[in-house]
């Protein structure tokens, strides 16, 4: 990989949460929530983030934003707010900045939750939500802050004169849209978009993937986006990387991992998707045993017992991440032999 | 408090009932001197021990000193509403500030005060009030000391519990995100959501508070006579209980009404205010 126009590169990212147990809380265990990542977004591309729950989707992304202290690994970010006079951008790792640089560090990445109602601070009006990133940055105050703010929520289809009111007040799609035109606030360059619109009704899912993508368009974004529905994913994402128990296993572009999918586990999360079609027969691969537990994570492959595919290597060897040409990486020894099946959607 | 909610309250009888006499109680404090026709500490030997409706001069009888007991009883308000309102702000603003500094900073923070709750709520109340008193001697201005620092346990872990859970919501996340100093993080978004069941706890333990007032009174350890303490009134119609009942009664079905009144708005203001009862923060 050369690293010219990454916006974001993440390597050997973990995040290990410790088990403590008895009177002197002496841990005992580690979760391996986050278990050597890596992964690289250029600028203005979304890359999806798919996993089942307990994958450690979440916990990568407030990783990468530091919202959560990463155990050990590198967050590589092209940063313009810490750029000094007359340099578009100075190349920073988030896992070590100190808390001084943080503070201007956030102002390039921003993130938007899964939850539109606790997102928003019940006691202060929208107006006031949005315009805080402002305020805590002295951007701008008085009449400017509030011309910004009327600007903010026009761009995210809100009225400004929705400005006083509070968030109880409004609707599931348009409270998510009060927390995109937050996020924006700062005029970031990464989102982390956290399943942005998993809380949402179906119709208005594609509204606010829509204006996701218009703003991206607009602002120049570039996103991460982690979701677990891979239609919404297929839609928005550039490319896509797949995540089992803390490690990813598969990233490549999303057309060629819809149309061939180069690890099992992969394959297996395809063939669960729903298709809207009555007449249409789908054999799903039904993945015996359930996720193991990340405290104690099996040897060699960490997907070995539940392939159909596994051979003995997998239980011994643990796979190292493949470039199986044009930048489809996958994480699994038969990688090359293995002919797994598409999947059709829509 | 929005319009709709008063509604709600409204609905609530009991809550109605309690914020009747609480308005009550301290619409007698405030207006206490017009409203008796005597002096509390005034009286007149000659007149002793007179019983209700007895004298038309004293509509509830006399005191042993021959002081009218309605006059006693209305100025009583005042100290039974000023001890109660300022050890309970005592106790609310040092439960509050702890519970929260407790939850929101963690580690050393929260065990120091934690073990500090715990180990003050190993001890009775009235019985660590009493010791208090027994140790800065009777009087009211030690009265608000003793009551104001022994009962903010409750109001420290429901504010702790409180930033707790607010602590994980997304909104403190998001604060975070934008860059929010902790302090911040603290003023803007964690007290202003925490402060509602805070206040309601504390309007609870007024009604505690006047009780108390009124043990260590009963005591001798509370407001020293002459001063119309109603607990102080009782203790002192005790010697005169069978000949007097009055002397001792009244002052206790004053007490009665007072604490029933705030425990009632309470109980409401909680009812009002709780997500299982119903949903009114959102």
């Amino acid at each position: 990989m050369s690293s010219d126009n990454f916006l974001l590169e993440v390597k050997e990212l973990r995040k290990y949460f410790p088990v403590r147990k008895g009177v002197l809380r002496r841990v005992v265990a580690q979760v391996k929530a986050v278990d050597n990542v890596d992964l690289a977004i250029k600028e203005g591309e979304t890359l999806g983030l798919v996993g089942e729950s307990g994958s450690g989707k979440t916990t990568t992304g407030r990783t990468i934003l530091r919202l959560i202290e990463p155990t050990s690994g590198q967050i590589m970010f092209r940063s313009k707010a810490l750029a000094g006079p007359g340099k578009d951008y100075v190349q920073i790792d988030i896992a070590s900045a100190p808390r001084k640089k943080l503070k201007a560090l956030r102002r390039d990445m921003q993130i938007i939750f899964q939850d539109p109602y606790s997102s928003l601070n019940p006691r202060m009006t929208v107006g006031a939500i949005v315009g805080e990133p402002l305020i805590v940055h002295r951007i701008a105050r008085g009449k400017e802050r509030e011309s910004r703010v009327r600007e903010l929520l026009a761009s995210v289809g809100l009225k400004p004169d929705h400005m006083k009111r509070y968030p109880h007040e409004f609707s599931g799609g348009q409270r998510q849209r009060i927390g995109v035109a937050r996020a924006l606030a700062l005029d970031p360059q990464l989102i982390v978009a956290d399943e942005p619109v998993s809380a949402l009704d179906v119709s208005i899912q594609a509204q606010v993937l829509n204006m996701l993508e218009d703003l991206q368009q607009e602002f120049g974004l570039t996103y991460l986006f982690i979701a677990h529905d891979l239609s919404v994913v297929k839609h928005i994402s550039d490319r896509v990387a797949v995540m089992y128990l803390g490690r990813i296993v598969e990233l490549c572009v999303t057309e060629e991992l819809f149309n061939h999918p180069k690890h099992p586990y992969t394959e297996a999360l395809m063939s669960a998707v729903p298709i809207p079609d009555p007449d249409y027969e789908v054999e799903r691969i039904l993945l015996e045993g359930d996720v193991p537990s990340p405290v104690n994570p099996p040897s060699g492959c960490y997907f070995h017992p539940r392939c159909q595919y596994a051979k003995e290597i997998c239980e011994k060897e643990a796979p190292v991440q493949r470039d199986l040409g044009g930048g489809h990486f996958s994480v699994c020894h038969l990688a090359d032999q293995l002919s797994l099946r598409p999947v059709r959607l829509q | 408090m929005s319009h709709k909610s008063l509604k709600r309250f409204w609905r609530k009888k009991n809550a109605v009932i309690g914020a009747t006499l609480v308005i009550l109680v301290c619409f007698i404090a405030v207006f206490a001197p017009l409203l008796s026709p005597y002096h509390y500490a005034h009286g007149n030997l000659n007149d002793a021990l007179l019983g209700i409706g007895e004298d038309s001069r004293y509509l509830l009888g006399t005191d042993h000193c021959g002081r009218d007991m309605l006059s006693r009883l209305l100025f009583g308000a005042r100290i039974s509403l000023l001890v109660g309102l300022i050890a309970q702000l005592a106790n609310t603003v040092i439960g509050g500030v702890l519970g929260i500094v407790a939850g929101f900073y963690g580690r050393v923070w929260d065990d120091v005060i934690m073990f500090l709750t715990n180990a003050t709520l190993s001890i009775p109340v009235l019985i660590f009030a009493l010791a208090l008193m027994a140790l800065l001697g009777p009087g009211l201005h030690n009265l608000f000391i003793a009551l104001g620092i022994t009962n903010w346990c409750g109001t420290c872990r429901l504010a702790r519990s409180k930033t707790l859970s607010i602590k994980e919501e997304n909104y403190v996340e998001a604060a975070k995100t934008i860059g929010c100093s902790r302090f911040r993080i603290l003023s803007k978004h964690i007290l202003p959501n925490a402060i509602a069941p805070i206040l309601v706890i504390g309007t609870l333990g007024i009604g505690d508070a006047i009780l108390i007032a009124a043990s260590l009174g009963f005591l001798g350890l509370g407001a020293q006579p002459p001063l119309p303490e109603w607990g102080t009134m009782l203790n002192a119609g005790r010697n005169y209980f069978y000949n007097a009942p009055w002397l001792s009664v009244l002052p206790g079905i004053a007490i009665l009404i007072t604490v029933l009144g705030f425990n009632l708005l309470g109980d409401g203001l909680r009812d009002l205010i709780d997500p299982h009862t119903k949903k009114l923060t959102k």
